[in-house]
């Protein structure tokens, strides 16, 4: 439920991603509010910037990437402004984040249930001996079976649903304020899916948590999430409450995204045609344009500015309120596909 | 856990079976080399010989017999210790090793120490601050340590320290003209001096190494130096470092974290450049008149005189297969990942 | 345009840049053109140096014995009185020619080796592979004394030995290049129109080893050098009055006590240049290797 004052707000955020010789425009202005006791899923496809975006928050990113422009800003402080020894003593204590892959995110040659203990530690302030008590509980808690002795195990002796299980004990352990999750679902199989996911929320309720869940799979967030900000390009195209989005979306991308995971039986199977475009050149318009049924000369020509089509749903687009009235899904069919 | 430490006797079953075929592997390219290149005959029998003294001295030696014959008799003769006899010392081979083995043993000691110092702390910070001015300097510290003939960086110490600047001693062996050594209890003099609590005969000794393990140590530590600059900044660069920081552990929780993964393959190294040593410093040697198993060697060679050689070279192989099975356990015990691994 | 069809935009062909672009893309122009240019000067030096006016590299001159550098002789004089820049000069060709063949023998034994290691698996590459680990966990210089000290101390063994430690180095990498490609779609395609599984190999498959041995090579002849150089200097190899470098630092190793440093340094300050510049140009050389995917 959205509170008067967003735990996490976004302004405008503009990240350059340097390879090589070349300069990736990998944020393009993110905005986004995120307010306490949400649980905000932040959707999008490869390259869609929302990886980053977490990063960015947590000022984990890697040494080519650089935040050019923007604020972030958490309970009021602009974190973009912080140095680095001032946001060190938030990070798992206010704001923690877990990674997709967890096998490969835990340290091979410490127990796992050590490095639980050692968030325990860090913290809590508990002494060894509790902090190793309290990291079975947690590891219990995740439904890892037999928790005492997996604690002593290595993450390679762990399958890929238990170690994300044993990533989540340490989001118990640190108990932040908000808890980011990257791709906490991807590459385990299907069944797993479901039972990781609802977990995170479980955990997120039990400690009264603030949630940001990144996901390519709309589908599956959006089971849990009370909100979705759906990413392109570096910017947020559209953002909303789960149940207005998913019925009654304002964006063409946010419908083209939501007709490609629809599973009723159609004719032919849906697609978006046409690539992303090229994060290295500096867009004046809509990005997703060059794609888009909708688009029109102003969409290449000028950027769209955020447009309320009704409270607390905003979308990125020119045409937003065409689109929320089409009911989406409907005015994506009749256009002619694009070159 | 019964099924941790079973996996772990395996492997260490296993590695010592690796251990026996590598010593085998190895003891059949000494005895190859010996048998097959050249005529051992006419090496032992001397200029002067006549046919009736070339027949005696194959039949004794066995080369009249097949080869597998041949082999199981060196074999035979090895596993008893049996080295052969120095020609010129007229020792049995094994108590000319043993007598020079300590000289070498200290000096390739103090070396790996001494690089070891340099190299694995500079390597982990031109592993962390990658491009910096530092990194860029111990890089080319290290390639010059590369390209750099260890008898001629010898040559210009000695120059440099002793002709010109009178910095140190002459180099004429492990310890000064005028003093004696210590008594001998371990054969390493700084040891046994220290023992004997003769700080004089200790510093005497300390003096005379400088020059020699200063020359071991900059043409050895290079690779220690890129193992852990590299391994260093790949470490950091994991996700599972990343995760750390994400959880605010302390920077010394971080830096433990590192080290552990940071640590097998360094060690690895020491354990490569260890074995590497105490077969690589004869040229040293050489140069300062250092009276080790490399001396002993060259001194053989000079007097027409091969089974020491060969027998140094089987110690320093046997040497270089233990020290690396000693690091490959260690690393198992700091690595569970390995013990499942096969060979 | 049918529904359905997604029209693809072709990259214009680029044209694809030649090795030597690659490498000044990768690591500058200064750097390669630095390497390469002192590396080929310092050859071209040695293959002209008997063309040079030079004073007779291997005239004894003893009443011109241990004279320090000066106009007339640049590095000086040995303890026999021969010019030392004269020896440095032509002793470019000694360790060239002697490291270079060296090499060259180890890398056409080791590489078919390698590949067929690779390529017909089982005992015979599991025996290559362990006979291979041996070698090169060997004490190298001292078995080269040895082997030499039984087989004889001729210019030709100090080749052959080289060269053997050369061939475990190159049979490796071959069979790690040979191993993933064993199965790929070209190779079996070349087997099935029946060549010979020997045909397959060589045709097919060594060609795609070529480049990391080619970027490995220049490294060897440093090592090789290093090895050939060590080896005069305790009078294996190379007799006087070969111009040597490694001979020439034994032959004034006794005088730098003395403070006659010139004639051990010079020959050396070649050595370092050389190995320098191999090793440089193997290390810029990678860069064309990792690129190729």
């Amino acid at each position: 439920m959205p509170n008067s004052v967003p735990l996490l707000a976004i302004r405008d955020l503009r990240v350059d991603l340097h390879i090589e010789r070349d300069v990736l425009h990998a944020l393009r202005g993110v905005t986004l509010n995120v307010g306490r006791g949400d649980l905000m899923a932040v959707v999008g496809e490869s390259g869609s910037g929302k990886t980053m975006t977490g990063l960015s928050v947590m000022r984990l990113l890697p040494a080519s990437a650089q935040i050019t422009d923007g604020q972030i800003l958490f309970d009021g402080t602009d974190l973009t402004r912080l140095q680095e020894s001032s946001i060190r003593p938030l990070r798992g204590k206010r704001i923690a984040m877990i990674f997709q892959n967890a096998q490969a995110a835990l340290n091979p040659l410490v127990r796992v249930g050590d490095q639980i203990a050692d968030v325990y530690t860090r913290h809590a302030g508990l002494s060894r001996q509790a902090a190793r008590q309290k990291a079975v509980e947690a590891m219990q808690a995740t439904g890892i079976p037999n928790a005492s002795e997996r604690a002593r195990g290595y993450p390679h002796e762990f399958s890929g649903g238990m170690a994300q299980r044993a990533m989540i004990a340490l989001a118990l352990a640190s108990s932040p304020e908000l808890l980011i999750a990257d791709e906490p679902t991807s590459g385990l199989d299907v069944t797993i899916q479901g039972q990781v996911i609802t977990l995170i929320r479980d955990v997120v309720r039990r400690l009264n948590t603030t949630l940001v869940v990144i996901s390519h799979d709309i589908g599956l967030v959006s089971t849990i999430c009370n909100r979705i900000a759906v990413m392109y390009a570096g910017v947020v195209m559209e953002n909303g409450t789960t149940a207005r989005i998913t019925s009654r979306p304002a964006n063409p991308y946010t419908a083209a995204l939501l007709r490609c995971v629809d599973t009723r039986p159609t004719e032919r199977m849906p697609f978006i045609p046409g690539r992303v475009i090229d994060l290295r050149q500096k867009w004046p318009g809509c990005p997703f344009a060059p794609r888009c049924a909708l688009a029109q000369q102003i969409c290449h020509d000028q950027a769209p500015l955020p447009v309320e089509v009704e409270p607390g749903h905003v979308s990125l687009c020119h045409f937003a309120h065409q689109v929320f009235e089409q009911d989406g899904s409907a005015s994506y069919d009749a256009a002619a596909v694009r070159n | 856990m019964l099924a941790s430490a079973r996996s772990w006797g395996i492997y260490l079953l296993r590695r010592l079976v690796y251990l026996m075929v590598s010593l085998l592997g190895v003891s059949i390219i000494t005895f190859s080399a010996t048998r097959l290149l050249g005529n051992p005959v006419y090496l032992l029998v001397g200029t002067t010989y006549t046919k009736e003294m070339v027949e005696n001295m194959t039949r004794e030696l066995g080369l009249d017999r097949p080869v597998y014959e041949q082999y199981a008799r060196y074999m035979a003769n090895l596993l008893r210790g049996d080295l052969g006899q120095s020609r010129y010392t007229f020792n049995p081979v094994v108590v000319d090793i043993q007598r020079r083995l300590p000289a070498t043993l200290e000096l390739a000691t103090y070396s790996l120490l001494l690089g070891a110092l340099w190299a694995i702390p500079a390597g982990a910070l031109a592993g962390r601050y990658r491009g910096s001015l530092f990194a860029r300097l111990a890089d080319f510290i290290a390639r010059t340590g590369v390209s750099v003939p260890n008898f001629w960086l010898g040559l210009i110490l000695i120059f440099l320290l002793f002709a010109a600047f009178h910095l140190l001693p002459p180099p004429l062996g492990r310890i000064a003209a005028d003093a004696s050594p210590p008594p001998a209890i371990t054969g390493w003099y700084t040891i046994d001096s220290l023992l004997a609590g003769n700080l004089n005969t200790l510093w005497a000794s300390l003096k005379q190494l400088v020059m020699p393990a200063l020359t071991l140590a900059f043409t050895t530590s290079p690779s220690l130096f890129q193992i852990t600059r590299n391994t260093t900044e790949a470490v950091y660069s994991t996700d599972y470092m990343r995760t750390a920081k994400a959880f605010g552990l302390s920077p010394w929780t971080i830096t433990r974290y590192a080290l552990k993964n940071i640590l097998v393959p360094v060690l690895t190294m020491l354990a490569m450049t260890y074995g590497y040593l105490i077969g690589g410093t004869v040229l040293v040697e050489v140069v300062f008149a250092w009276p080790g198993l490399g001396l002993y060697a060259v001194d053989a060679m000079n007097h027409a005189d091969y089974e020491p050689i060969m027998g140094v070279v089987l110690l320093s192989a046997l040497f270089y297969i233990l020290v690396y099975l000693a690091a490959d356990i260690i690393n198992s015990m700091i690595d569970p990942r390995i013990r499942m691994e096969g060979i | 345009m049918t529904p359905g069809q997604v029209s693809v935009q072709l990259a214009p062909v680029l044209h694809r840049p030649s090795a030597y672009q690659r490498l000044v893309t990768a690591h500058g122009a200064l750097r390669v053109n630095l390497t390469l240019g002192l590396l080929l000067a310092v050859i071209a030096l040695g293959l002209i140096a008997p063309l040079l006016p030079l004073p007779n590299p291997i005239k004894p001159d003893p009443f011109n014995s241990l004279k320090p550098p000066s106009a007339e002789h640049w590095f000086g004089t040995d303890p026999n009185g021969f010019d030392v820049f004269s020896r440095t000069i032509h002793a470019i060709r000694t360790d060239f020619a002697l490291s270079i063949s060296s090499v060259l023998l180890g890398v056409l034994i080791g590489v078919p080796l390698g590949a067929i290691s690779g390529y017909l698996g089982g005992v015979i590459d599991n025996l290559i592979n362990r006979v291979s680990e041996v070698i090169q966990g060997f004490p190298q210089l001292l078995f080269g004394m040895a082997v030499l000290a039984v087989a004889g101390n001729t210019l030709v063994n100090v080749v052959l030995i080289t060269a053997f430690y050369n061939v475990p180095v190159y049979a490796k990498m071959v069979r790690s290049v040979v191993l993933p490609l064993r199965d790929v779609e070209f190779v079996q395609a070349a087997r099935l129109s029946g060549n010979s599984p020997l045909s397959v190999v060589f045709r097919h498959i060594i060609p795609n080893a070529l480049l990391p041995v080619v970027s490995q090579f220049p490294l060897s002849c440093a090592y090789a050098v290093q090895m050939i150089a060590g080896l005069s200097f305790i009078g294996l190899g190379v007799q006087i009055p070969i111009p040597e470098w490694g001979a020439m630092i034994q032959q004034g190793a006794n005088y730098v006590v003395f403070s006659k440093w010139w004639p051990s340094v010079f020959p050396g300050l070649a050595l370092v240049l050389s190995v320098s510049l191999l090793s440089s140009l193997s290390d810029q050389l990678k860069v064309l290797v990792t690129r190729r995917a």
